[in-house]
């Protein structure tokens, strides 16, 4: 039934732009991959300056019944370096990080994966154009090139690879408006297995931390003396927000912006002294702006530019 | 054909031109000789240069005296045997022992060492020249830091430049540690963005008194 609500929707968004069609069904097949396979699978973030490798496992157990209840069951454990071993079953994500307790949230995929792979691809639609590309061997598979372009200039491109076989994506690109590749999430090794894996089949009765903590009722800061005049295009502020706790400097303002898919965030500080910096951490780039007596710093996965411009659009 | 011979045998003969190829056929042919001889017979008759008596066996008796010629059998020079010199000094042993196929094989291994030396220097050299670009006085831009904000960062990954004073070191530690911070509440914002909306929703939906729950960490 939900599969059939799917396509009727995206046969009526998809009409006008029938050309791409073909696309959008690569597309929805590797969202579906991703979500209904048994697989165990190590991939590999290619970022400037730093590798990391991860395993991630994904099942879904199906109860026995009248009616079948299913649970999807993921483990993310890093590889190369001692992190956050993340676990999901459900819409619970556990994040066990050493010498910390297990924070629970509330999540229907792990944020840490590609959001691309995991949002609903009805939106994604209203952000991108998908234009299927040219098929190449990946792995000793056969891959298919998805190109995923961005309608507004203020986003990033994502280049799919996906599996002829299964649909599996493969690799996945961020690249700039000059197809610089920023980013590279990329899958080294797949077993798509008929069963759960042990692993998974523990998870699905370990005994795991209760329900998540109840968030603080959020208080709008009415004092605030700033405010932003700018969003970038497709982007809305994200009204629910937490209060931000650090360490070093207080935290005179923050806002979250959220197209959806991505985020950009925006901190306002207690000036540190400091020159105007911006760096880039694969496709997130993290802007400090020193502005009369404060510090704006704008960190999102968007362009130098425009990280300068919604910093200026700090009051 | 014989008539032709004898055009230019006897043109010849009156001390006309001979071709390179006519001189050839008349060495080789002894009827041509023959001829020739007659021509130059008729030739001496004519102009009455004849002696009184004809000698016209000339040439075969002096074939006969060069029969009769003494011959001479040339003996090979003696060859001069080179004899071992006299040793007198280690170097002239060294000299004389050089061309002794053990010596040379250690010769040529000794040079083979050798060149393979100055490669192994001059890598060594080459290698060392990064460290050296390090100390120059000349500051390198850097535009990113070493280890990278999102990645955890380390005292040690900070130290490598000694160029920056201790002040200006402190403050770009610290200018890094804010950053990995406000990095992990970038995290922390968007791990919570689903629960923070759906709890919201519920909020709105659930009868306005809302129970005050107390927040742990």
């Amino acid at each position: 039934m939900p599969a059939f609500f799917w396509w009727v929707c995206l046969l009526l968004l998809a009409l006008p732009a029938a050309a791409s069609n073909d696309g959008w069904l690569q597309f929805e097949r590797g969202q579906q991959a991703v979500r209904q396979f048994n697989f165990d699978l190590t991939f590999v973030q290619v970022r400037a300056n730093q590798i990391n490798t991860f395993r991630w496992l994904h099942g879904v157990h199906q109860t026995d019944g009248a009616i079948p209840v299913k649970t999807e069951l993921e483990q993310l454990t890093p590889q190369d370096l001692t992190g956050t071993d993340t676990f999901r079953r459900g819409d619970r994500v556990y994040y066990a990080t050493p010498d910390r307790p297990v924070q629970v949230t509330v999540n229907h995929y792990i944020k840490e994966l590609p959001a691309i792979l995991f949002y609903n691809q009805l939106d994604i639609m209203k952000l991108y154009d998908a234009v299927p590309g040219s098929s190449t061997s990946l792995s000793g598979r056969t891959a298919q090139l998805l190109r995923l372009t961005a309608l507004a200039g203020s986003r990033f491109s994502y280049w799919l690879w996906l599996d002829a076989e299964t649909g599996f994506p493969l690799r996945v690109d961020t690249v700039d408006a000059d197809n610089q590749v920023l980013e590279r999430w990329m899958v080294v090794h797949l077993q798509v297995t008929p069963t759960l894996s042990t692993e998974l089949t523990q998870l699905l009765t370990a005994d795991l931390a209760p329900d998540p903590v109840l968030l603080p009722e959020v208080i709008k800061p009415l004092t605030s003396d700033f405010s932003l005049n700018w969003l970038p295009d497709g982007y809305k502020l994200v009204s629910e927000q937490l209060p931000i706790v650090t360490n070093n400097g207080a935290m005179l303002a923050s806002w979250l912006l959220t197209d959806g898919l991505h985020q950009i965030s925006v901190f306002v500080q207690p000036s540190a002294g400091v020159p105007e910096q911006a760096y880039r951490d694969g496709a997130t780039t993290i802007l400090v702006q020193p502005k009369q007596k404060v510090d704006i710093t704008v960190i999102g996965p968007l362009e130098a530019a425009l990280a300068h411009r919604l910093a200026n659009a700090v009051q | 054909m014989s008539s032709e011979k004898q055009d230019w045998l006897s043109a010849a003969s009156d001390n006309q031109g001979i071709s390179a190829q006519q001189l050839d056929s008349l060495l080789q042919d002894p009827d041509l000789q023959q001829q020739w001889l007659r021509y130059q017979m008729i030739g001496s008759v004519i102009r009455k240069e004849l002696p009184d008596q004809i000698d016209t066996d000339f040439s075969s008796r002096f074939e006969l005296l060069l029969e009769q010629e003494e011959t001479h059998q040339l003996q090979p020079e003696h060859q001069v045997q080179l004899q071992p010199v006299f040793v007198t000094s280690r170097w002239n042993r060294f000299k004389t022992s050089a061309n002794k196929p053990w010596l040379k094989s250690v010769m040529q291994g000794a040079i083979a060492a050798s060149v393979a030396l100055v490669a192994i220097v001059g890598v060594q050299q080459n290698q060392q020249s990064p460290d050296d670009a390090l100390t120059s006085p000349l500051p390198v831009l850097q535009t990113r830091p070493i280890g990278g904000v999102a990645t955890p960062v380390s005292l040690s990954q900070t130290t490598v430049d000694s160029r920056f004073a201790a002040q200006e070191q402190q403050l770009k530690l610290e200018q890094q540690r804010r950053l990995q911070e406000l990095m992990q509440a970038r995290q922390q914002q968007i791990r919570l963005m689903e629960q923070t909306a759906a709890q919201r929703k519920e909020a709105e939906t659930a009868s306005p008194v809302v129970e005050q729950q107390p927040h742990g960490n």
